[in-house]
């Protein structure tokens, strides 16, 4: 019994000692991992290196040095800038032209999101979204309006709607989920509708739906693919006039939509009156234009089902933005 | 015959915790750690409490144990982010690791327990490399290769089932034990109550909830009933083939 006993204990402290290895091990490998080096260390190496700014006291700005010619002209600035991600803080490095606003390159320095969602930011055709754009960016579409257009940032036209972009969300969570509507008008005709739902985690019901991870039925159309069918009812028709419910929120006016509409009506009749008006209206900058028309701002794409690595990124890049053109003085 | 280390809880944490490596390798250490300290105590200290206080004493101690040791590891030192249903199932694991204590092999031998305990271990580490490489193409969060046939099927229960049933099912050829005493309720309940096969639009979320909740434990509970009757290797036998089937009902139930 009581050599059992010794022998328990001596097991304890095996364990023990090989727990204390495993998660001193997975420390450094996770840190390896999400730093490439210690950000301490950068910030150090960049604060060694030629033309090192001083960041005390800048908030979110880990380091910044200017980056020069052979004859010491500044030819750009290079800022490093953190943002709280999902898990733990984002750190880029941005690379501005010497105007101190319009993006050169980004790179990542660490990060430790999910992979196969904020860790995509990692890939290049995300990154080289923000070759060459201004500085303060935007998500598309949610960009300020421009002070050189209406004051609401709706612009007249001789049509029934006001160009903009008027985007609408729900007050409340509904299963699980609250919904958004974006309604984009050009010309004074609706040429855009984007409706999703977002839950808790920050996934949208439209990337769940097309991953096979929010599934309704086997052999009809799936949320997403709904949710479109919809807008394009609402582009066709410049209305949701004919959109009848029964009492259970479904509609037999769209082929193959079979889920409840009540939340698309509720956000788009809501959309189409701001339209009317043009009260509420963002500016309509085009998908395609990745920087704005008077070249204020940029426009990016947000990442897939990661909220909050999406708004971390927005948050570095607009510091670092903030900070040097401070520094610079323009 | 019963398992010699805390076998319910390695399967919990074979469904669960073995999406990517990084998880993997501390929860298997720490389920080890914490069922060999558990064991201990209860070696030196609960024998000599009565039974009904005993029971109430180690379930608490483990449930509380799992709990913050979970916390600090993860949270404090790794510095990860925990959601609110992670560490219901780290409740769950104490919860299984207290069921093992207390109704595991009464004849304790450590040093087997180590062995399978690290069997298990390796198991759990191998199922999460075969997981989070399928289905990212990394392991421990380093990407080995660019491979086409990704696939997001793995991060799914469904293949935490199916490879734990396959991974019981080695330990238990290996460690020769034969028709091992085990509930698999114990570990496809914590499951079905935090990930859910489907949901229903068209109700009330708590009700549907509850609809997917029951239409699993009911298809899981009749085909246990059939497996019953079943010609079955004893390798395989209660847990592994309990597991496996739960896999089945997932993969057909995430269908609607």
């Amino acid at each position: 019994m009581k050599d059992n006993r010794l022998k328990g204990i001596i097991a304890l402290a095996v364990v023990t000692v090989i727990s204390f290895g495993v998660i001193y091990g997975s420390k450094i490998l996770v840190k390896d991992n999400t730093t490439n080096g210690n950000t301490t260390d950068n910030n150090q190496n960049q604060q060694d290196l030629p033309g090192a700014i001083d960041v005390s006291g800048a908030e979110g700005i880990v380091s910044a040095r200017e980056l020069t010619d052979d004859s010491g002209n500044v030819t750009g600035y290079s800022v490093v800038s953190e943002a709280k991600g999902f898990a733990k803080p984002v750190t880029w490095e941005i690379i501005f032209e010497n105007d101190a606003k319009t993006i050169r390159e980004v790179k990542v320095v660490s990060h430790a999101e999910t992979p196969g969602y904020g860790a995509n930011m990692e890939e290049e055709s995300y990154l080289n979204q923000f070759k060459g754009i201004k500085a303060p960016i935007y998500l598309k579409g949610q960009a300020p309006a421009s002070d050189a257009g209406s004051e609401s940032g709706a612009s007249d036209t001789t049509e029934g709607f006001k160009d903009g972009i008027y985007r609408v969300e729900s007050e409340e969570m509904d299963n699980g989920y609250y919904y958004m509507l974006t309604l984009k008008v050009e010309n004074g005709a609706i040429t855009n509708v984007v409706f999703d739902g977002m839950n808790e985690l920050g996934e949208y019901k439209s990337y769940l739906s097309s991953v096979g991870k929010y599934v309704m039925t086997e052999d009809g159309l799936t949320w997403k693919e709904q949710a479109d069918a919809l807008a394009q009812y609402v582009i066709e028709h410049q209305s949701v006039e004919g959109l009848a419910v029964d009492e259970n929120g479904k509609t037999d006016a769209v082929a193959g939509v079979s889920i409840s509409i009540n939340n698309f009506l509720e956000l788009a009749e809501k959309a189409l009156e701001m339209a009317a008006t043009g009260e509420g209206a963002q500016n309509a900058g085009g998908d395609n234009a990745p920087v704005s028309a008077d070249g204020e701002f940029g426009e990016i794409d947000a990442i897939s089902g990661a909220t909050f690595t999406t708004n971390a990124i927005l948050e570095l890049v607009n510091n670092a933005y903030e900070f040097i053109k401070n520094y610079a003085g323009k | 015959m019963k398992a010699r280390y805390p076998m319910e809880a390695f399967a919990l944490a074979m469904v669960i915790f073995s999406q990517n490596m990084r998880d993997a390798l501390i929860t298997g250490i720490l389920i080890l750690l914490i069922a060999t300290l558990g064991l201990v105590l209860d070696g030196s200290v609960g024998i000599r409490l009565p039974k009904w206080s005993r029971i109430s004493c180690s379930i608490i101690l483990m449930v509380s144990l799992t709990y913050s040791l979970f916390q600090i590891v993860l949270r404090a030192i790794l510095g990860y982010n925990i959601d609110t249903s992670t560490s219901i199932f780290h409740i769950f694991l104490g919860l299984l690791i207290a069921n093992h204590i207390l109704y595991g092999e009464e004849d304790r031998n450590y040093n087997l327990l180590l062995l399978e305990g690290a069997g298990a271990f390796a198991t759990l580490l191998i199922i999460s490399i075969i997981r989070e490489f399928m289905a990212e193409g990394t392991v421990y969060g380093f990407k080995l290769a660019e491979i086409n046939f990704r696939s997001n099927g793995f991060t799914h229960v469904v293949a935490g089932f199916i490879l734990a049933g396959l991974g019981l099912a080695v330990l238990n050829k290996i460690f020769k034990y034969k028709d091992v005493k085990s509930e698999g309720i114990y570990v496809i309940l914590p499951v079905a109550l935090l990930v859910q096969p489907f949901t229903i639009d068209s109700i009330e979320s708590s009700v549907g909830m509850v609809i997917a909740i029951l239409a699993v434990m009911f298809m899981v509970y009749s085909i246990n009933k059939h497996l019953v009757f079943s010609k079955l290797s004893k390798e395989i036998k209660n847990l592994p083939a309990e597991l496996v089937s739960a896999g089945m009902v997932y993969m057909i139930l995430s269908m609607f």
